[in-house]
């Protein structure tokens, strides 16, 4: 008789904790974890896109159309063949039914049908269809109202995770971006938002409504360490491919987000020595951290390959490409500055635009596998 | 008798555990839920809010801009940063800037005027203000002129101690 009322004790007090501070369900350790690096070198050819009156600040993206380039800082999306001759602005900076009404970019990318997505500083997300036609526009909102109790539990705390390390992927109705905490009760600063912040939040792409946020910060960031940033890519599939700045692995989740398994290996000679950075001196000691840390800086998948790209740091100072065939790593090379794979055109592997700002250039590489 | 005490005990217990739980459960679902009480999400009103002149549609002239980037290096925070760069008429037609806009609204932007005759040139000046900031910022400003290309961009960069 005593039994029962015990064990149902300590079933609701086992379900009542450790499902916001821990990050069981959330990382694991590779099973399968292999190398067979039959790839010493890529052979990569360099395109030099040409667009008149570029700002050379923008966003790339990849589709069966071509190869596409959005101006951050004009508004416009320019296009391209596969050998990298510009063919058109597909969509210009104005009011028009095919003409985007702000000229300040902060992400972009391509849907599954081909539609594209822009998001501006203003988290206003405008939608083109195939023919660019502008189909939909949104404005959401960040409330920054939150009491103590909310932090784990509502988006409020969080921001979309401006500057360099915009993630927009549109997948399946819903529009991803990464997030981090910005408010003065939940930041990089507290201890607590290691264990319990989310990273990605889900959208719905025709209404704005937001849906419940995913991820966590991986155990291998530690406190106030420079490299905080994370990656995401989600396949035909729905399973989201996650990678971090400061971990050799890579996670991967189904479509609920639930772990699935890990794999990656570490990069070659990459100076990963942190210094754990103080709130007075944030800044400077991070951009010397960021001249001389190694860390790694992109993801990209294709089918059952996935790109991860990384910075050794010093002594070496190289930047370098693994590529995973599954989980087993068949390639760790190097490549230029900035090179980030974006995807793939028959035969071709195709680099990000690589924007050089001062010589105002555009340049993109390719490879064959 | 102590047997019937623990029991109540325990079952005191489970029902302060219970009651626990349902709020735990209910925040779960309301975090789950797709559109948070507190959420204003609306459709924003698709208008243009710029003047009547389009500068793609006037007779074209040629520019130069001096100089493209202002980079300040090293700058202690808490100060205001001020920029000015000519915008020179070199072409044979007068020459029309509009859509004069910073990316940042830390940023202040004015010009000296909207129009400038051949060989005559415009001083737009940007103010930044760097309370409050920390590290390397590049902040910019565009406008679109009537020039070949329409848009342009002015750079200000500084990293603030």
């Amino acid at each position: 008789m005593i039994k029962y009322p015990l064990v149902l004790l300590v079933f609701l007090l086992c379900g009542c904790v450790g499902r916001n501070d821990s990050f069981s369900g959330f990382f694991c350790d590779p099973e399968n974890n292999y190398i067979d690096q039959g790839i010493d070198s890529l052979e990569l050819e360099c395109l030099r896109p040409n667009v008149a009156g570029a700002s050379y600040v923008g966003f790339s993206a990849i589709s069966s159309d071509g190869l596409f380039w959005a101006d951050a800082l004009f508004g416009n999306l320019n296009q391209f063949d596969k050998e990298g001759n510009y063919l058109n602005t597909v969509i210009h900076y104005g009011n028009g039914p095919h003409e985007i009404p702000v000229n300040r970019l902060e992400a972009y990318c391509i849907s599954d049908e081909g539609h594209h997505f822009f998001l501006d500083s203003s988290t206003n997300l405008y939608e083109f269809d195939q023919d660019y036609n502008l189909v939909n526009r949104i404005l959401y909102y960040w409330n920054k109202k939150i009491t103590k109790g909310d932090i784990c539990e509502r988006t409020e705390p969080y921001a979309t995770a401006w500057g360099d390390n915009v993630n927009l992927t549109v997948h399946d109705g819903l529009f991803y971006t990464n997030i981090y905490g910005e408010s003065d009760e939940f930041n990089i600063t507290i201890p607590e938002y290691y264990k319990t912040a989310r990273i990605i939040e889900p959208r719905d792409i025709r209404t704005g409504d937001p849906f419940p946020l995913l991820g966590r910060i991986t155990p291998a960031v530690g406190y106030m360490t420079p490299f905080q940033k994370d990656f995401f890519r989600i396949s035909d599939s729905g399973d989201f491919f996650v990678a971090y700045e400061a971990d050799d692995l890579i996670y991967v989740y189904n479509s609920k987000y639930k772990l699935k398994y890990s794999f990656g290996q570490p990069g070659k000679n990459m100076n990963k020595d942190y210094k754990t950075l103080t709130v007075e001196n944030f800044y400077n000691d991070l951009m010397v951290e960021q001249e001389i840390r190694g860390r790694y800086t992109s993801l990209s998948i294709w089918g059952d390959l996935t790109f991860r790209t990384y910075f050794t740091g010093s002594p070496d100072y190289q930047n370098r490409l693994q590529i995973y065939d599954e989980t087993t790593m068949i390639a760790d090379v190097q490549v230029p500055l900035g090179f980030k794979v974006m995807g793939y055109i028959d035969p071709y592997f195709y680099s990000e635009f690589i924007c050089n700002e001062d010589n105002e250039n555009l340049e993109i590489y390719r490879f064959k596998l | 008798m102590k047997q019937r005490l623990f029991v109540a005990v325990c079952s005191v217990i489970c029902m302060f555990a219970l009651a626990f739980t349902t709020v735990n459960v209910i925040r779960y679902f309301r975090s789950n839920s797709s559109v948070g009480d507190d959420h204003n999400i609306s459709i924003a009103s698709y208008s243009d809010d710029e003047d009547n002149i389009d500068v793609r549609n006037m007779a074209v002239t040629s520019i130069e801009i001096l100089p493209n980037v202002i980079d300040f290096g090293n700058v202690v925070s808490d100060t205001v940063l001020s920029a000015s760069f000519s915008i020179r008429n070199t072409g044979s037609e007068l020459l029309y800037i509009q859509r004069l806009k910073a990316d940042c609204i830390c940023t202040s932007v004015e010009s000296s005027k909207v129009a400038a005759s051949p060989g005559d040139s415009i001083v737009v000046t940007m103010k930044l203000n760097t309370k409050g900031k920390e590290g390397k910022n590049v902040v910019y400003t565009t406008f679109m002129a009537n020039t070949q290309e329409v848009e342009h961009k002015l750079r200000l960069v500084a990293k603030i101690n």
